[in-house]
């Protein structure tokens, strides 16, 4: 097959976003080409995946195959307080009717291997081991994508370019839309364990937060499969600078510094190398323009407390290939309005409960246990955020700071941080 | 009768907030901060714990310094609650 000279999509990356916007294109008869820069499988971090996902796995026809793949099945959090005493555990199940009471834990690697060919499997063009090098610019319009294959270099007309680059955020730098969030500079250091002691049985399948005595510090415990676990060290950048030491020693002076973690961890083989994440949070001015599009981390980044990476990639690719739909057959600046807004409002209510949770953690946890604001929590939890008008327990959380900031005595006022709400 | 409440404070501390205590060795008069070392998360469990273990409201502005001093103190506003 010769190289693909034009297409109506050219998107950039086979990531879950790059993937997923494939298969829905594919199902909707729109021709288009995946160019990804690795072969995969390749490493990536965010093993945990939220329960609304579920929906975009079933629209595009994935979430039996997901279901069969044996990845390990997720029905719960668990958060487990700084002196490592107690654990509070929360079920978060996903909707049923997409017919299954679980999500996952997956290992990026076979996991994006597997949506990618299953776009591919759908009628996706999928070009591995092809680098975009550049956006193809025609008065400020996208027009297209010069790409790098076997050192050969193409020039590929394309009627819209979607980023789906990840953290490269290729077109989102190239464009300097990018800001780096004002409130957020965290830095992840990560790696893989055998034997890892996940806790009690009932519990080692669940996803662990382990808060940290450090200021917006945590670790993530992540069950990757029957015998590896993902553990990363969540700190602020200035944290580790003033550390001064290697990322080695700071990742285990973390964990040691937790009674719990110290426990588990002292049974555990690690595997593979410590990776590191930095310059962590951030957003673009505006998530498309004329001819383009951007996905996934590609649009934008937020910290990653409540694994909203796979949600953020699937649903913008779901958003994304509706806009396409629409703007292919007509009113273009419509559309991308709509996924503007679509994506921005979603965006914004993970951000504002991202926000809430760091200005008094566990403040949401009192309200898990009411009911008339349980079902919303566990709905935010699992990724449903893109009907803001539906939620109305972040409106609760943010006067029950306010009254905790204007009563003098009150008991939480110390444990407030300064993060503005 | 303050006493009482003292008591099921107690077993809250110990059951829900997963206190390591035996709780009849708690005095009602240490603090929940300092003495016992709870953090705002433990805080909150509590408040939660006391909410269901009475059936009462804690409104966010009750939540103060003084009536959360210690179990002695708690024990008088759950009284004057229920």
């Amino acid at each position: 097959m010769s190289f693909p000279e034009e297409t109506s999509v050219a998107i950039v990356g086979g990531g879950p976003a790059g993937a997923t916007l494939g298969a829905y294109l594919a199902l909707a008869g729109i021709d288009h080409v995946i160019f990804e820069r690795e072969r995969f499988p390749r490493h990536h971090v965010g093993e945990s995946l939220v329960g609304i996902t579920n929906r975009v796995f079933h629209e595009i026809g994935f979430l039996g195959k997901l279901d069969a793949a044996g990845f390990v099945e997720k029905r719960a959090a668990v958060w487990i307080p700084k002196s490592g005493k107690g654990a509070y555990e929360l079920r978060i199940l996903p909707d049923p009717r997409f017919g299954l009471d679980h999500t996952f834990h997956v290992d990026r690697a076979r996991f994006d291997q597997l949506l990618l060919e299953h776009a591919a499997s759908l009628g996706s063009r999928v070009e591995q081991e092809t680098r975009v090098c550049d956006v193809l610019m025609e008065d400020g319009r996208a027009c297209g994508v010069r790409v790098e294959q076997d050192g050969v270099e193409h020039s590929v007309r394309a009627r819209y370019v979607v980023d789906a680059s990840g953290r490269s955020t290729l077109l989102g730098s190239k464009l300097r839309l990018k800001e780096r969030d004002p409130l957020f500079d965290q830095y992840a250091i990560y790696a893989y364990f055998e034997a890892f002691d996940r806790g009690p049985a009932s519990m080692r399948d669940h996803i662990h937060i382990h808060f940290l005595p450090t200021r917006r510090g945590w670790v993530w415990q992540i069950p990757v499969d029957a015998e590896v676990t993902s553990v990363g060290v969540v700190t602020e950048r200035d944290d580790f600078r003033r550390d001064g030491r290697d990322p080695e020693s700071y990742f285990l002076r973390h964990v040691e510094s937790h009674p719990e973690l110290r426990r588990r961890i002292q049974p555990a083989r690690r595997i593979g190398p410590f990776r590191t994440e930095g310059d962590y949070s951030y957003s673009m001015q505006r998530l498309t323009g004329p001819g383009f599009l951007l996905v996934g981390d590609a649009a934008r980044f937020v910290d990653p407390i409540f694994s909203s990476g796979v949600s953020v990639a699937v649903n913008s690719a779901c958003f994304a290939a509706q806009a396409l739909q629409e703007a292919l057959s007509g009113d273009e600046s419509e559309a991308l309005k709509r996924y503007e807004e679509r994506l921005g409002a979603g965006i914004r209510v993970w951000y504002d409960f991202i926000k809430i949770y760091y200005k008094l953690q566990n403040l949401f946890t009192r309200y898990v246990r009411k009911p008339e604001y349980q079902a919303e929590i566990v709905r935010l939890l699992q990724g449903d955020v893109y009907h803001p008008e539906e939620i109305t327990v972040l409106d609760r959380l943010r006067e029950d700071i306010r009254t905790i900031e204007k009563t003098p005595d009150h008991l939480l006022r110390s444990s407030l941080t300064d993060i503005p709400i | 009768m303050t006493e009482h409440f003292a008591a099921r404070i107690k077993r809250v501390l110990v059951e829900r907030v997963d206190l390591d205590r035996d709780p009849e060795a708690i005095d009602p008069t240490c603090t929940l901060r300092d003495d016992l070392g709870l953090d705002s998360a433990a805080l909150l469990d509590l408040v939660v714990g006391i909410e269901e273990e009475f059936g009462i409201e804690v409104d966010t502005d009750e939540i103060t310094e003084e009536r959360f001093e210690s179990i002695a103190s708690l024990a008088r506003f759950v009284e004057a609650k229920v």
